[in-house]
């Protein structure tokens, strides 16, 4: 069993003179930052409990070890750890093994090569560097189209408000595959396919006329892989040549923590790509499916069957998801594009908490499911054939062929119903008239898109990587809110989502709104005692007990209900949702949902479902910094397997 | 699990009319040798009833006379919710009160739990399933037994598509009103008319009996030797804590 110690250090590398790097341990940042210099460079680090070394200053001959990626539990089996002093830290190098014994540091050296792990050693004489060696990977090969494709782009033709970009861009994806081949072949796959998406959406990039539009695409493809880059390689080999642009891990950067954003990041979409939802959506069209009556009472079982499922794998499209490029980022916090997915840089250092953890990432992805649901259901505003045909689907049931039309008809129903019952100006208009006619109908899809957008994905959000559960979900996702800059200013709209998404528990069941009511006002009560930060949660139960407030609300709520209907009956499975909680690492008796690990303790266990582990252990009021190593480090090894090795 | 409640156990039973009486009547089936104490729970309907077994009822080892034990009972029009710390206790003090008043045995109440969960599912409303454990039907000695956990046992799609295979003859209930953190599950009835739900503040007390009425007013507690479909009480014949 390997455990962190609980106290920080900080491992540190700086100059004095150009040709002498010194490094050392110190556990007090204000003596670092007193004698910082223009080339220091530092990192957060944990020792190996029971032996935590929080200063040291390498006087006489030592050997350092640098190595990773290496699970700590796999480590000390290895490794003499009694004759040296050992960290671990957020890099891909995250193991770091001091010794002044020749013998325990060549036992370490010989294991290092047997296992193929990248590694850098350095001989420290008094503190100061006096000898470098390498040992790195064999690159993994890259594709011969996407080498092809960077080299070959045509970069001379492309349009002159493009350059710029493309200049940065070409390197960029360059350094990226270069170094994912070399430091950790597990990001190839994916920086490769983006390249391949990103090239294809740039294309010759010789016409100005969609320049501006591309340039866009290019402004944030350039940041995400910038920030990948500098977060994930920094700290490998020559460690000392590379500075982290994240200045608290400067020295050996964040890889671990970038491992552990796209393992979870891989989870989500294996699961969606497995599940292929807008695909089975699509094939509805299919004659095989007949339509369906979709204005049963809420209590007809045409509400409980699950109908993807109904959808054959075989009958669908190869397509897989697109898969982007994730970074951390201090501005852009979790965000989502088409090929980019962000995490605050809080989370690296608070994970363990539940405001910075990892779990809003399955908002963020399930935007991703929700887009390409809509693209099979919602006409163009700008496609009048689309928007008349639609009409006549709205107008007249009949005219549903299959099961597609039914579906595309709840939806449009409830454009209609939020359109009609409030205006998107948050004045309640109350039941009106609504004159069906295409420009209408487009009229009435702009203005509700994005809500209905952010509905859909807090119900696929809640269905699929909550499985329903309420407590779970609430905290989770209010305790996130609590951390965003404009969140105070949102209450109203947070509380109509998270009613949303409980109402797709309750469909059908008396009273459901007067439930959800007690349901969310009996959560945010428990939040409340812990979050005492700000005032949302209390101005979010003022409005829910508030009787004027609450009609407002419930209003709300019943002009989304067709919305709620079609996410948790027509894109929503049962069965498919399976994959997405399932997990190999269970045990009896645990009070953690089938899990008996320890915080801060690594045995040979690892875990397989990335989300559930999150659920049930990134749950602290309060951020702490080896607790959050410690699920940076789970998510990192986990495993499609689970367990560990035998 | 709360290690602050306490497992109360025990099962409904039909009583005679005239048990439903001041609890200082003469001929109150309370006035026997071997009831102890008998006191009101106070602003409630309950009785603690402390009483004296001829034998050790929790561990023969260690106990020593006088055994002495402690039941929760509430009387409403003819039937009697008795309910101790182990369903065994229950059981002696029921023996003792009938042999005592001279009735031979107190009847259990039968429930229908097959219907109840049938009706939740069907039509959600203020309790949703969270335990059912049920015999098989139609599938032989391959599968002769199954249990469910949950929120809501029979809002999963699991459940409603082999419910017709299921014989359900325990079932749990939880408001779905209530903070699910203190009030995870409100009670768990059986056909056999057992009665058992984790006791820790005095209003989950009430929180069981209201259970107990929304089971009640469907028509699921069955009277003795019921025949033919069920019926629906009327609000008088309630299981409510005020005497009849």
């Amino acid at each position: 069993m390997a455990q962190f110690g609980r106290k920080t250090t900080y491992l540190v590398l700086d100059s004095t003179d150009p040709k002498s790097r010194r490094f050392y341990v110190s556990e007090s940042l204000g003596s670092i930052l007193q004698t910082w210099n223009s080339t220091t460079r530092f990192s957060p680090a944990h020792s190996l409990a029971g032996c935590e070394v929080l200063n040291e200053t390498f006087d006489g001959t030592w050997y350092l070890t640098f190595l990773g990626p290496c699970h700590p539990f796999d480590f000390i089996r290895n490794a003499d750890t009694t004759q040296a002093s050992v960290w671990f830290t957020l890099g891909l190098y995250n193991v770091v093994h001091a010794t002044k014994q020749r013998v325990a540091h060549d036992k370490l050296c010989e294991w290092i090569r047997t296992e193929g792990m990248p590694s850098e050693v350095w001989e420290v004489q008094d503190g100061v560097i006096s000898n470098v060696a390498f040992l790195v990977r064999v690159p993994t090969a890259i594709d011969e189209d996407v080498r092809s494709m960077v080299v070959n782009f045509p970069f001379e033709k492309a349009a002159s408000a493009l350059k710029p970009c493309l200049l940065e861009y070409l390197p960029l994806v360059s350094a990226a595959i270069h170094k994912s081949s070399v430091a950790e072949p597990r990001f190839l796959r994916d920086v490769q396919q983006f390249h391949r998406v990103v090239a294809m959406t740039l294309g010759d990039s010789m016409n100005e006329l969609d320049a501006m539009e591309k340039l866009n695409l290019l402004t944030v493809v350039n940041a995400g892989l910038s920030h990948f880059c500098s977060q994930t390689f920094s700290g490998t080999s020559p460690i000392a040549e590379s500075v982290c642009h994240f200045w608290s891990h400067s020295l050996l950067g964040v890889g671990m923590a970038s491992l552990a954003l796209w393992q979870t990041k891989w989870f989500i979409e294996d699961r969606m790509s497995q599940g292929a939802i807008p695909d089975r959506l699509k094939a509805f069209g299919d004659p095989q499916f007949p339509p369906i009556n979709i204005d049963m009472p809420e209590r007809d079982d045409v509400w409980k069957k699950d109908y993807l499922h109904t959808v054959t794998k075989d009958k669908l499209p190869k397509d897989d998801v697109v898969r982007g490029v994730a970074y951390f980022s201090g501005r852009d916090g979790f965000r989502s594009s088409r090929c980019t997915l962000s995490a605050p840089l809080a989370s690296i250092d608070a994970c363990n908490s539940q405001k910075w953890n990892l779990l809003t990432l399955t908002h963020e992805l399930a935007h991703v499911l929700t887009d390409g649901c809509l693209g099979v259901l919602c006409p163009l505003p700008q496609d009048n054939i689309a928007l008349e045909k639609a009409c006549r689907l709205l107008r007249d049931a009949t005219t549903c062929s299959t099961r597609l039309d039914s579906v595309q008809r709840l939806f449009l129903k409830g454009v209609i119903s939020v359109h009609t019952l409030f205006n998107m100006d948050g004045q309640q208009t109350g039941q009106s008239q609504f004159e069906l006619t295409p420009s209408s109908l487009a009229e009435a899809i702009m203005k509700g898109a994005r809500l209905i957008n952010e509905v859909i994905t807090h119900v696929l959000d809640f269905k699929y990587f909550y499985g329903g559960a309420s407590s779970e979900y609430v905290s989770s996702i209010w305790s996130s809110w609590g951390v965003l800059p404009r969140g105070q200013g949102r209450v109203q709209e947070y509380l109509l989502r998270t009613l949303c998404a409980l109402l797709s528990n309750h469909i059908g069941r008396t009273d459901e709104l007067g439930v959800i009511r007690m349901e969310l006002i009996n959560e945010l009560t428990n939040i409340s005692k812990t979050e005492t930060e700000n005032g949302y949660i209390a101005l979010a139960l003022s409005q829910l007990n508030g009787d004027a407030s609450w009609e407002v609300l419930r209003h709300r709520v019943v002009a989304m209900t067709p919305i709620v209907l079609l996410a948790s009956t027509f894109l929503f499975s049962e069965a498919l949702a399976a994959p997405f909680s399932h997990e190999r690492a269970v045990h009896s008796q645990s009070a953690k949902d089938g899990y008996i690990l320890t915080k801060c303790v690594f045995d040979r266990e690892r875990i397989s479902n990335r989300i559930r582990f999150l659920l049930e252990y990134a749950t602290d009021s309060s951020p702490n910094s080896a607790a959050s190593m410690w699920i940076l480090y789970q998510l990192a090894f986990a495993t499609e397997e689970g367990y560990g090795h035998q | 699990m709360d290690t602050s409640k306490v497992l109360l156990s025990g099962g409904l039973f039909y009583t005679p009319p005239d048990w439903a009486t001041s609890a200082h009547a003469e001929d109150s089936p309370f006035r026997k040798a071997f009831v102890v104490s008998r006191e009101c729970l106070l602003e409630t309907k309950w009785h603690l009833i402390r009483f004296t077994s001829e034998t050790a009822l929790i561990d023969a080892k260690v106990e020593v006379p006088p055994f002495v034990y402690l039941v929760y009972y509430l009387q409403a029009s003819r039937k009697a919710l008795v309910l101790g710390y182990g369903k065994h206790i229950v059981d002696a003090f029921v023996k003792l009160l009938a042999t005592s008043n001279n009735i031979g045995v107190l009847e259990a109440v039968y429930i229908d739990v097959q219907g109840l969960v049938a009706l939740v599912c069907s039509k959600p409303g203020p309790y949703a399933v969270t335990y059912l454990h049920a015999r098989t039907s139609g599938l032989g000695s391959s599968l002769r037994s199954l249990s469910f956990y949950g929120d809501d046992v029979t809002g999963a799609s699991l459940y409603r598509k082999h419910a017709e295979s299921l014989l359900v003859h325990t079932c749990g209930l939880r408001d779905v009103y209530a903070d699910k953190r203190t009030s995870s599950e409100a009670i768990r009835v059986s056909a056999q008319g057992k009665v058992s739900f984790y006791y820790g503040r005095r209003d989950e007390l009430e929180t069981a009996v209201k259970a107990l009425n929304f089971i009640y007013k469907a028509g699921f507690l069955l009277e003795p030797q019921a025949i033919g479909p069920r019926v629906p009480m009327s609000d008088e014949q309630e299981i409510e804590q005020e005497e009849t």
